[in-house]
């Protein structure tokens, strides 16, 4: 019980020992209010406003059975289990849609592939480059092609890269690649993320690798992808997200079906046109490593076209606001936004 | 298994445990069905308002907030889809509703009222009406108040209005229901003597 301020409305309100004095509770500090109110006659009016609002009126609430609880809990549990189902029978679908792409080869380079991958994995020989939460590197590899490692990912390569026959890196998070094509011979620049391989011979494409899915954007040349079980070509523009747990293309799009531009941020911006708030706060946590909260789930439904320099965070915050019209608040690592 | 406090029912039903929302699910269910019906006052209309909302709650788990009351949280977010729903109804029928989307409607019936002895029943009736009378904003704080029994800072959460706001709220619906029952002891003083002055 405390005995200091009681000037507002609200301070008799919150108050537990007040409100059981005035609903008359057990153990109430029957005699210390009796006294506070002679002692403070002033606010005799505060007291009785108060305890006008504490007895308020008496609702009886409508019933609400058990039995009709069950059945919507019930009703609500099919209907998460039928979404689910649906999303797995699309993958199947897909799945044997693809079988006829198998062949010889893919297996091959898929065994190559992987048999590389467990291969090198345990071996010490390698060249490792990493990015922290909001740092970027621009990194020049033994045979010229230039990546641009984002934010908080990590790109390796055998330390003696030059000597393979297969130009071979394996990429964590997202670069963008300028690939020198070898004037000698055509030594195969090959791009490996957990989900699949891109082939190339000389050209430039981005390779996002984070969560459960690759996404690979095309900006000139061609690029063999290699899918586990099917090889796809992609020509200039084009893009394919493609997912290795699910086995299935998430998304397949041609040049112009692209929105925005997946390259973007090597040029200093990340340039989301149309895209989705789970999309917009997806990269923000790739890239910053911050949480980001929501109070009003409004934001979800819109759309929005933002252009974030890839600058500190702090730098980012206003420009975020200001495009999607939200007010943020930074707690440490989480932003909260209004 | 049951989780007891708020904050880990909701970090279990974030991190997509079933069980989890089965609990909120029990929970929270009479509370919003009861609100719901007062907000669009049709019962399947609300069975399948709280059904959508849940499917939200639960494909959207990972980016939600942590609310600070997940009563709050739940009733001011379900409120403002409803309202949102009522809202794109009114414009695909083309009526055009005089009221603010913004504003609920909320109507108390005599059941609700409690009656605590019989022979008051026409008390009952008088409380009632003058409920009914008061400007929609009140109401539905009395509403919140009493009736879905949340605090100040919860009900100032969920109609995003201050504290202060609330409680002036509360109190000046308060004092017209207090005022009509100073009416009503006028009433029933005449309805015992009326009999006599009539005879």
């Amino acid at each position: 019980m405390k005995n200091i301020g009681f000037d507002q409305l609200g301070d008799f309100l919150e108050s537990q020992s007040f409100v059981d004095w005035v609903k008359g509770n057990e153990g109430s500090d029957h005699y210390f209010w009796e006294q506070w109110l002679k002692n403070n006659p002033q606010k005799k009016e505060l007291v009785d406003e108060a305890i006008e609002l504490i007895k308020g009126v008496e609702f009886r609430p409508l019933e609400v059975s058990d039995r009709s609880i069950d059945s919507a809990l019930e009703k609500l549990n099919q209907r998460i289990d039928r979404e689910k189902s649906i999303e797995e029978t699309r993958s199947r679908v897909t799945r044997v849609r693809r079988r006829k792409f198998i062949g010889i080869a893919a297996s091959i380079v898929l065994l190559l592939t992987f048999g590389a991958w467990f291969f090198y994995a345990g071996h010490p020989e390698m060249v490792t480059y990493t990015t922290g939460y909001g740092e970027w590197k621009t990194i020049t590899l033994p045979d010229g092609s230039v990546v641009k490692l984002n934010a908080n990912s990590e790109l390796q390569h055998l330390k003696d890269w030059n000597k393979q026959p297969v130009r071979m890196v394996w990429l964590k998070g997202e670069a963008y690649f300028g690939v020198q094509k070898m004037m000698d011979i055509d030594r195969e620049f090959k791009v490996i993320t957990k989900d699949l391989g891109v082939e190339v011979l000389g050209t430039s494409f981005n390779v996002h690798a984070r969560g459960q899915q690759t996404q690979v954007f095309l900006e000139e040349g061609k690029i063999k992808l290699d899918l586990g079980d099917e090889i796809s070509y992609m020509e200039p523009g084009d893009l394919v997200v493609y997912s290795g747990p699910q086995s299935k293309v998430l998304d397949r799009r041609k040049k112009g079906q692209v929105t925005g531009n997946p390259g973007s941020w090597t040029e200093g911006v990340i340039n989301l046109k149309d895209a989705y708030a789970l999309d917009i706060f997806e990269r923000l946590e790739e890239i910053y490593g911050v949480e980001i909260r929501v109070r009003n789930e409004e934001i979800f439904t819109r759309q929005y076209w933002v252009q974030l320099p890839m600058e500190e965070l702090k730098i980012v915050i206003p420009i975020l606001e200001k495009s999607m019209k939200v007010k943020i608040t930074r707690k440490e690592n989480t932003l909260y936004l209004e | 298994m049951k989780f007891h406090s708020d904050e880990d029912l909701w970090y279990a039903f974030q991190v997509g445990n079933r069980e989890a929302l089965d609990q909120l699910f029990r929970s929270y269910y009479p509370s919003l069905y009861r609100y719901g019906l007062k907000i669009c006052r049709n019962i399947h209309q609300t069975e399948e308002s709280i059904q959508d909302f849940f499917l939200y709650l639960f494909e959207h788990r990972s980016h939600l907030g942590k609310p600070s009351s997940t009563k709050a949280y739940l009733l001011g977010s379900y409120r403002r889809r409803l309202l949102r729903q009522l809202q794109a109804e009114r414009s695909r029928t083309r009526i055009h509703s005089q009221a603010a989307a913004e504003q609920v409607d909320i109507e108390f019936s005599i059941d609700e009222v409690l009656i605590s002895d019989e022979k008051k029943q026409h008390v009952n009736h008088l409380i009632l009406t003058t409920l009914n009378e008061l400007p929609k904003r009140q109401r539905e704080v009395l509403y919140l108040r009493y009736y879905q029994e949340l605090s100040i800072n919860d009900i100032s959460e969920i109609l995003d209005i201050s504290y202060q706001g609330v409680v002036n709220t509360m109190y000046k619906g308060m004092k017209s229901l207090r005022g009509s029952e100073a009416l009503k002891k006028i009433l029933i003083f005449i309805s015992i003597i009326t009999p006599y002055i009539i005879s």
